[in-house]
């Protein structure tokens, strides 16, 4: 495919296309808080970086741009020793800026740099993944050679956890085009779980498939537009932004996503702290393979023997013969494991020591850790350089950071964040006499909302179900909220037509606010016959069945074309769910003077008095 | 053409990146490398190249520790190396002893003397011509093996292969083209490539049959001969081949069918088999092949294994079919001529 070329050239010289790819190396949140205060993150005694360059190395990226906030001396003093070498067929360029605080604004950051010409692979710096993209890119490029419009090709993998393990980021509903791949409705799910989709998904797709499945890899292929569009819109934050900004726009500038849906191929982002446990045990358990502590991704790298059990040790671990390791381990080099130590799904960094009689199940300990004897640790993590001294047991969700110690013979409470005490704190610490922790106090930055994810929540019991139930046909292209608020405005209307205000007037504002709400037309039918039914109940929500029937008739039926359309359909309605009685209705008719109206529901009548004289027969 | 660090950069991202690579472009590419080295580099003397070497072998068999053909392949060059430093020694200087030919004592006093830091005249343009013959011997060697089906293979007959073997569906094409014969194929799994294996004999007009792994004992009594390819053979005459292949080994023993392995002298290694070594000897795949990741529904507590060699002892193989006459029992002398004087592993 041609790419494309600068104008000024004005020559016939295709340019060489190379793939490029934007590394944005910060979450922009603090749910690793208070590690990342200090230190990028570290899995499988590996810079988290170095997962993502990998595989996009392993697809053969030529330029990656990294993208950082957070310790940019630390990335690029990594990246530059181990990365950036003659031998390294792509070449790296990191940038950072402090003012960036989403995605969004990264991207408006490269899109003013303007060194993306091409399409491109955007992903996060804390993706693993095994995938092959090139059949993707192909794809991706057939897409554009057709359809100019088409902007991007998310690339999502199924998954198979039931809704409640799910992460609340990973809960997406998914409507998309099983011919053009296009995706058609995007939204997440979060608490709420009444959907509605808009008609004209169905109406203007024969093929169509909702899928609730599939989990986000963070992995997209760009064109350089999107850049562009970025820039234009300003309250474009994070992808999602993105994706709803364009599905709503679609039919304004015509510009498509589509969505690729990966099977088997392994890919994840470590996007808190639970994901961080499920990734680092699937990364030992060989899922990403070959993204496995024994391959190296560099000759540099640590190279790691594997054991049966799926047991990994680096160079000159010293294990005790006594110690048991029971299965998914990794040891860094310079470890050592004591007598009677017990090790299960965990990762130990470099120069650590354990010691006698440890528990340890589901913790991750980076580098340079002490662990005295008679410690237990279930579900941890340890930053670098933390001392736990004897008989500390640790429970499930603890977070210790750089420099920390704790003990002895205390017990830390599950989910507990600590991080080092800059003060000297008093003997009578709650986390053993010789401990410096203090307990970490989660604060959002710049005012930004940061949802706290807890590692380990309560099982609860999921009522999920009896909600499915109530999932109602709703149609709706837009927001609850949206809805509303047009149905008030609506309200607002129909009262002005007490005031003496044309019709023809209230007809043009209607026409206005349906398309200030991007509302579809059978929407704003519907909301329309539902303001104008509710209408005699805004004022005085007790009137009675004739008082509403009266206000009904008069001020509705009668100057409403719309409503008199259905009236028949509306006074059936009211006669099955016992409204209006059968005498009401039939000397509402004798006594109506409207013939029009009159003319609307005289089948309904006949049938009604037919009805009544076949029962009198009886 | 890129420097020789960016090709092994890209070489070592192709074979991370799995399949494709037969042993035999492995072959190819590890000495294609390795005479560049010859062209690209400064060096002075024979040692001097030989330490550039070793280190761009072990930078290429970093990435994949049990790939057995590069080591095989750098082992192979620097013994070419020594070889050729020894015969440019003799051209050059008549002092001292031809060496002629290899042994260990006399490799043992010629690095005693430490003669390979001598600068001698001539090892450029000998070394790139001695593996420009060692390219074409390459090219060569699946045509020699090949040529010999129809000596092995006879009028309908059955045999049974295990899974895609390039070699060995060339070798039946082959046969094909003279005689008439059964293929049982063993699918293979959980890669299946048994399946393809089958397919592309169908192709060539031969009855093919496929049958799933645990049908291997049961088919066993119809046929007549194994043919299979090899990852590696091993300094023992035993085989690293692809896992599954012992069963049909042993169900062959069983049935007095003759295993008759398919094997360029590349795949020649000096690795021994040591049974506390297990683990390193074998290479563990991704367990998505066995079991859907997207699918699994089963707890996190089941572990999945997907195991890719298997070692095969040498009193299961028959007949070792190589580009140079070869049986079974000459491959330990042989392994000590391509191993003088270096620990195994480590060359």
């Amino acid at each position: 495919m041609a790419a494309k070329r600068k104008k000024n050239t004005g020559t016939d010289l295709k340019q060489e296309e190379i793939l490029q790819a934007v590394v944005i190396a910060d979450s922009f949140n603090v749910r690793f808080a208070p590690i990342t205060t200090d230190l990028p993150r570290v899995l499988v005694n590996r810079p988290l970086i170095d997962y993502t360059l990998e595989f996009l190395c392993l697809n053969g990226a030529q330029e990656i741009i990294i993208f950082c906030r957070s310790h940019v001396d630390q990335i690029q003093r990594h990246v530059e020793s181990k990365w950036i070498r003659k031998s390294n067929p792509c070449t790296i360029k990191i940038f950072s800026s402090q003012e960036c605080v989403s995605l969004g604004d990264a991207l408006r950051d490269l899109d003013k740099k303007n060194i993306i010409q091409n399409d491109f692979i955007l992903v996060n710096g804390d993706l693993i993944s095994n995938m092959t993209l090139s059949p993707i890119l192909q794809e991706h490029k057939e897409r554009r050679r057709k359809e100019k419009c088409m902007v991007m090709t998310m690339i999502m993998k199924k998954t198979n956890s039931p809704p409640k393990m799910k992460f609340k980021d990973d809960d997406i509903l998914l409507a998309v085009n099983n011919d053009t791949k296009t995706v058609l409705y995007y939204k997440k799910l979060q608490e709420n779980r009444v959907i509605g989709f808009p008609l004209s998904i169905f109406k203007s797709n024969p093929n169509v498939s909702i899928r609730n499945d599939l989990m986000s890899t963070g992995i997209s292929i760009c064109s350089a537009k999107v850049l562009s569009l970025f820039g234009d819109n300003f309250d474009y934050e994070c992808r999602d932004d993105f994706i709803k900004g364009i599905l709503i726009d679609e039919e304004i500038s015509g510009n498509t996503i589509t969505v690729h849906i990966e099977e088997k191929e392994y890919a994840a982002r470590v996007s808190n702290l639970r994901t961080y446990e499920s990734i680092t045990k699937e990364v030992i358990d060989r899922w990403a393979f070959p993204i496995v502590p024994d391959v190296s991704f560099d000759i540099n790298d640590p190279k790691y023997s594997y054991r049966r059990h799926n047991i990994y040790l680096d160079d000159d671990v010293k294990l005790h013969s006594n110690c048991k390791l029971i299965r998914t381990v990794a040891i860094g080099n310079n470890s050592q494991i004591s007598e009677n130590a017990q090790i299960s799904n965990s990762v130990i960094g470099r120069n650590c020591k354990i010691g006698k009689n440890a528990l340890i199940q589901n913790a991750f300990i980076w580098d340079n850790v002490t662990i005295e004897d008679d410690c237990c640790l279930k579900t941890c993590i340890l930053a670098n350089h933390v001392t736990v001294f004897r008989g500390v047991t640790i429970e499930e969700g603890c977070v210790l950071s750089t420099n920390v110690t704790v003990g002895p013979e205390v017990p830390i409470p599950g989910g507990t964040l600590l991080c080092k005490s800059e003060i000297k704190i008093n003997s009578a610490n709650e986390f053993g006499l010789q401990s410096n922790a203090k307990v970490y106090k989660a604060f959002a930055e710049d005012g930004e909302d940061v949802p706290d994810i807890p590692w380990c929540e309560p099982e609860q019991p999921d009522d999920i179900s009896s909600d499915e139930e109530s999932v109602i046909s709703e149609i709706s292209a837009v927001e609850q909220d949206d809805r509303i608020a047009f149905y008030d405005e609506l309200s607002g209307l129909l009262e002005s037509l007490n005031e003496n205000v044309s019709v023809d007037n209230v007809k043009l504002e209607i026409n206005s606010i349906k398309a200030a709400y991007y509302m579809e037309i059978d929407d704003v039918i519907f909301q329309l016959v539902k303001a104008i039914l509710l209408f005699p109940l805004r004022n005085n929500e007790q009137l009675s069945i004739e008082q509403y029937k009266a206000s009904f008739k008069e001020e509705t039926a009668a100057n409403n074309t719309l409503v008199s359309t259905y009236l028949i359909k509306v006074i059936e309605s009211f006669y099955d769910s016992d409204v209006l009685a059968e005498d009401t209705i039939l000397s509402w008719y004798s006594n109506c003077e409207n013939t029009d109206l009159k003319n609307r529901v005289k089948k309904l009548i006949e049938w009604l008095e037919e009805a009544e004289e076949e029962s009198d027969e009886d | 053409m890129g420097s020789v660090d960016e090709e092994i950069a890209t070489f070592r991202r192709d074979i991370k990146k799995g399949n494709s690579l037969t042993s035999y472009e492995i072959a190819l590419k590890t000495v294609n490398i390795l005479r560049k080295v010859i062209s690209e580099y400064r060096w002075a003397n024979a040692r001097e190249l030989m330490e550039e070497m070793k280190e761009k072998g072990k930078n290429m068999m970093s990435v994949a520790s049990n790939q057995s053909t590069i080591g095989n392949m750098v082992r192979k060059v620097l013994k070419i190396v020594r070889e050729e430093h020894a015969r440019c020694l003799e051209e050059d200087d008549n002092t001292i002893e031809p060496v002629r030919e290899e042994s260990l004592t006399k490799l043992y006093l010629l690095k005693s003397e430490d003669t390979f830091s001598r600068p001698v005249e001539n090892l450029r343009t000998n070394m790139y011509e001695a593996l420009t013959d060692l390219i074409s011997e390459l090219e060569t060697s699946r045509e020699d093996i090949i040529n010999q089906a129809a000596e092995h293979i006879h009028s309908n007959e059955v045999v049974l292969t295990f899974g895609y073997s390039s070699i060995v569906l060339a070798f039946f094409k082959k046969a094909r083209k003279q005689i008439e014969f059964q293929v049982i194929v063993v699918e293979d799994a959980p890669k299946f490539n048994g399946q393809k294996m089958a397919a592309e004999l169908a192709q060539s007009k031969i009855k093919t049959t496929v049958i799933n792994d645990s049908a291997a004992f049961s088919i066993m009594a119809r046929v007549n001969k194994v043919f299979i390819g090899t990852h590696a053979i091993m300094a023992d005459g035993g085989l690293k081949a692809k896992c599954g292949i012992h069963n049909i080994a042993l169900a062959a023993k069983r049935h007095s069918v003759p295993v008759i392995v398919c094997a360029a002298l590349y795949k020649l290694s000096p690795e021994f088999f040591t049974s506390h070594d297990q683990s390193s000897f074998n290479k563990l795949g991704c367990p998505q092949e066995v079991l859907n990741f997207a699918e699994c529904g089963i707890p996190s507590d089941v572990q999945v294994y997907n195991p890719i060699y298997d070692y095969v002892p040498p009193d299961l193989v028959t007949l070792i079919i190589s580009n140079m006459l070869l049986d079974k029992f000459k491959s330990k002398t042989f392994s000590e001529e391509e191993m003088p004087q270096h620990t195994y592993i480590d060359f």
